[in-house]
């Protein structure tokens, strides 16, 4: 069974030109111990999709309609209360900006203790032990100084690092990542990376991955999601998806990633033409054609249901190829 | 067309609407119901602002005019709002005092406003002038503004214009300080910074560059100071500091009705609806201003 | 750490000289001659030098500033031209009721502004921050004389609750005291309060968008923890900054609300002081108030570090 199953979430905004449909109708599930990457560009909803699994968006210019379902309960049925206890003990997230995400004005060791006392009735001196284990767990040395320490003394890396001990201080089932990288500089984010890939192996937590960034989808991801204006264009197994893309969006996408090619140090990076469409408006045919190279009449027209293409391999384009499968 | 379904083609089935827009409303009216408090503000001091002018033509008799035999009345239909202890009409006197009161807070608010944004604009343009300039606006801030302006006019002979110019030179640092703070933000911008390496004249990157980036807030902080002064006047003249005896304002009413306080409250209470009615209307205009035109000062303020 | 407030107590030494003179020259160009007052009405030319001479007014204004400056120090303030008597032990009379309407003041109008900037600004945009921001800018409005005498008519003329002017010392009983000064202290303090609720409401609204406060969230905080615990305590600085800014509203108000409620205090010594014309008693009051309230923001400055690690001295 699956520990998350989203569908047919919508989730949209109230702005004063227009709702913005942020999110339309997305399905997807995560599976126990897996981490599913959800890949797009800036605006396509992966981070408002994370969000909307926590409830975190302001409710007065958001509502949502489909489900949320984790273990088998809907969270967007739960009460605000109920809610809670999920956050930071079942499902916990990290955020993109590590240098921000920390209150500057409590030591680190407050705000991890703090998940725990939210979440488990211990005493104060098992929540310094179980914090000093978490910071040596996400590699900080030192941790005994970390945690009188506050968040400016600490690096963007080391920062994020203690943003992870915070969200597995109550070993939650399920770790939304949003962007844990792309404030850090390279070779810190193979690090964290490398520390996520870690973490799941040993805990067997699953992530969620947000990222726009197909090179970190390679390295930890085992299934991967692309979204597009709000909507899933395509779903498959990784390997699957970067040598086999099928939607024009993924193949642009993947066209996008920055190469370094055999001849040294050629790079290659394709630029997709024109412009994510307004989601301020409703879009009758598929949500792509205006960007799209194969587009013909007919997909300005009719919106691409996703479909089964190849096996384990869900794509909504009129044109992607099926492959692999029994008629 | 031919039919999806004949073609062979997936449809996905449309999503319904989940939230409703409501397009905001254009034009003068809908600008009216985004900013109620404004509008009411606004329509008030229209309304004060004609009493003030057109005080003569109102019913009004000599606000000046001492009836001996007539004193201390309450409210009725020959003296509306009653007489004070001299038997001067108060209605006259309070509708006449209006101009004394909104005629304060205007010519302090423009008085203050143009030397504070003078001095502001040297001190955050001028590099060597602007730690003397400050500390002086620090020192003149450091004395607290009802109490210097209490000082100023004792020094002085009473007159309209001494509270003025009392009233406004304890505001000037303010507004310094508010310009200085642009400038000195403005200047590391790059046009700026491009008009000023290209040779343009200190006169013209001010000009054209600096103040139309500074109206904004000064016309927020314009408003503010006009709603304090206003207070400022009616508390001078209250203590008997202020406005000379001989013309009748807001504060100098309540002055001459303290006295009676405990048996005629109506003489202090009248003109006291008067003057926070207005200042009120002030602040609510200041307030509308404020979100209307600087949207990130509107957080901070 | 100790280095850096050292140095910001320093800077503020010129700045306080520079307030001296400031007050120094405004009784040196005040109109009138104290020499002919001094010496009364019946005084020879003669009798005029002499005390012109004893009272140094025949010197330059530099060496009257500094012969003035030098007594300031060692807390003169010249004498009262009224009643003959030294302006600092005017001062030490009335000190009381003006410290205890402040401090009384102070106490209940931080008590009650910050719970309503918190209310307000977790309640941003509802009709309940519309309210209490509307009482806001009311307070704002009504001038604290207009408060003053509109309580004063209700709670202590017509409802008798509080007596209608006057103050009664400490030394005889804190129960007569508070009811003394129950009155003035919430006349002088409304507005203070909405000038605090609203710049910490201002303040609160924007830590609340803040990303740590969304990391909060998603911990699962409850919107107590996230207030108190995350918020508030950002906020802290901006709060104590105005909370000391808006002393100096006190301290002109004290004037006022003193003067309606008669009571003896320093404020009440100003008000009459202009009334007379009494220069001396001008001069050292605002004098004073002037270095109290400076005193107030450099100490608020010197406690930043408690509310935020991140500013060090």
């Amino acid at each position: 069974m699956a520990l998350l199953e989203i569908e047919n979430l919508q989730t949209h905004f109230r702005t004063s030109d227009g709702i913005n449909r942020a999110v339309d109708g997305l399905s997807l599930e995560v599976r126990p111990s897996e981490t599913l990457a959800i890949v797009g560009e800036s605006g396509c909803g992966k981070s408002v999709t994370s969000m909307s699994i926590l409830r975190l968006l302001p409710e007065n210019i958001t509502k949502t309609a489909g489900s949320i379902r984790f273990h088998g309960r809907d969270l967007l049925k739960l009460t605000e209360s109920e809610m809670r206890g999920i956050r930071g003990n079942e499902i916990s997230m990290i955020f993109q900006e590590p240098m921000t995400s920390l209150n500057p004005v409590l030591t680190i060791g407050r705000q991890i203790r703090e998940t725990i006392a939210l979440h488990r009735t211990v005493s104060r001196a098992e929540m310094d032990g179980r914090a000093k284990d978490m910071l040596a767990l996400v590699g900080i040395p030192d941790p005994a100084r970390r945690l009188q320490e506050y968040p400016h003394q600490l690096s963007g890396g080391m920062r994020q690092r203690v943003m992870i001990a915070i969200a597995l201080a109550c070993d939650p089932k399920l770790l939304i990542a949003d962007e844990p990288t792309t404030a850090l500089d390279v070779t810190i984010q193979a690090q964290v990376l490398e520390l996520l890939a870690d973490i799941q192996a040993k805990s067997k937590t699953s992530i969620i991955l947000i990222t726009h960034d197909l090179g970190v989808v390679a390295e930890i991801a085992h299934r991967v999601v692309v979204m597009y204006a709000g909507r899933k264009v395509e779903e498959a197994s990784v390997e699957d998806l970067l040598t086999r893309p099928r939607h024009p969006y993924t193949v642009g996408l993947l066209g996008a990633v920055p190469k370094i090619g055999v001849g040294g140090d050629k790079m290659r990076l394709v630029e997709i033409p024109g412009l994510v469409p307004n989601l301020k408006q409703r879009i009758a045919g598929c949500v792509f054609a205006n960007r799209c190279p194969k587009a013909r009449d007919l997909c300005l027209e009719f919106a691409p249901a996703l479909e089964q293409k190849a096996p384990a391999h869900v794509v909504a384009c009129h044109f992607a190829e099926k492959e692999g499968l029994a008629a | 067309m031919t039919p999806p379904a004949l073609l062979g083609l997936a449809v996905a089935d449309p999503l319904p609407d989940i939230m409703q827009h409501t397009p905001p409303r254009r034009g003068l009216m809908g600008l009216a119901r985004r900013n109620v408090p404004a509008s009411i503000g606004a329509v008030l001091l229209i309304v004060l602002t004609g009493i003030a002018l057109f005080a003569p033509w109102l019913g009004t008799v000599d606000p000046l005019a001492i009836s001996p035999t007539l004193r201390a009345r309450v409210p009725s239909a020959e003296h509306w709002f009653g007489t004070d202890m001299l038997g001067r009409d108060i209605y006259s006197r309070v509708l006449y005092g209006a101009r004394v009161s909104l005629f304060v807070g205007f010519a302090v608010a423009v008085l203050a406003t143009a030397i504070g944004a003078a001095i502001g604009m040297t001190a955050g343009y001028v590099r060597w002038a602007d730690s003397p300039i400050m500390r002086l606006m620090d020192a003149i801030m450091s004395i607290p503004s009802i109490l210097l302006a209490i000082a100023l006019v004792a020094l002085t002979r009473p007159s309209v214009g001494n509270v003025i110019l009392a009233i406004a030179v304890a505001e000037i640092p303010r507004v310094a300080r508010l310009l200085r703070g642009v400038v000195l933000s403005l200047r590391e911008l790059a046009y700026v910074e491009a008009a000023v390496s290209t040779g343009s004249s200190s006169a013209k990157v001010i000009w054209r560059h600096i103040v139309p980036n500074t109206i904004a807030p000064v016309i927020v902080q314009a408003t503010y100071i006009c709603a304090s002064a206003m207070i400022v006047e009616a508390t001078l003249s209250f203590i008997g500091a202020g406005t000379p005896a001989s013309i009748p304002s807001w504060g100098n009413i309540m002055a001459d009705g303290r006295a009676l306080w405990q048996v005629k409250p109506h003489i202090v209470l009248i003109p006291a609806v008067f003057l926070s009615v207005t200042v009120l209307a002030v602040n609510m205009v200041g307030d509308g201003l404020r979100d209307a035109l600087d949207p990130r000062m509107a957080k901070t303020v | 750490m100790l280095k850096f407030a050292v140095r910001r107590v320093l800077s503020t030494i010129p700045v306080m000289a520079l307030v001296a003179f400031l007050v120094f020259s405004l009784l040196y160009f005040a109109p009138g001659d104290p020499a002919l007052l001094f010496a009364g009405d019946s005084a020879t030319p003669q009798q005029i030098e002499e005390v012109r001479r004893n009272l140094g007014l025949d010197q330059s204004f530099w060496v009257r500033f500094g012969s003035w400056l030098w007594a300031v120090l060692h807390g003169e303030l010249g004498v009262s031209m009224i009643s003959n008597v030294p302006v600092a032990t005017l001062i030490r009379q009335r000190i009381e009721p003006t410290l205890s309407l402040m401090a009384l003041t102070l106490v209940w109008a931080v008590t009650a502004a910050v719970p309503l900037a918190l209310i307000s600004a977790w309640k941003q945009g509802t009709a309940i921050d519309r309210g209490i921001m509307g009482f806001g800018v009311f307070g704002f409005s009504v001038p604290i004389f207009v408060l003053a005498y509109c309580l004063s008519y209700v709670f202590a003329v017509e409802l008798r609750w509080f007596p209608i002017q006057g103050y009664v010392p400490i030394s005889r009983g804190v129960g007569p005291w508070l009811n003394s000064l129950a009155l003035p202290a919430f006349a002088l303090g409304t507005s203070y309060v909405a000038l605090i609720s609203r710049i910490g409401r201002a303040a609160l609204i924007e830590i609340l968008q803040q990303d740590y406060i969304r990391t909060a969230r998603a911990k699962g905080a409850a919107p107590k923890e996230i207030l108190f615990d995350h918020a508030l305590k950002n906020a802290a600085v901006p709060i104590v900054t105005v909370i000391g800014i808006g002393v100096g509203l006190l301290i002109g108000g004290a004037v006022v609300t003193e003067s309606v409620f008669a009571l003896p205090g320093i404020g009440r010594l100003t008000a009459d002081a202009i009334l007379r014309r009494d220069y001396p008693v001008i001069q050292g009051v605002v004098l004073l108030f002037s270095f109290t309230y400076m005193l107030v923001n450099l100490a608020v400055d010197l406690i930043y570090p408690l509310f935020d690690p991140r500013i060090r001295y």
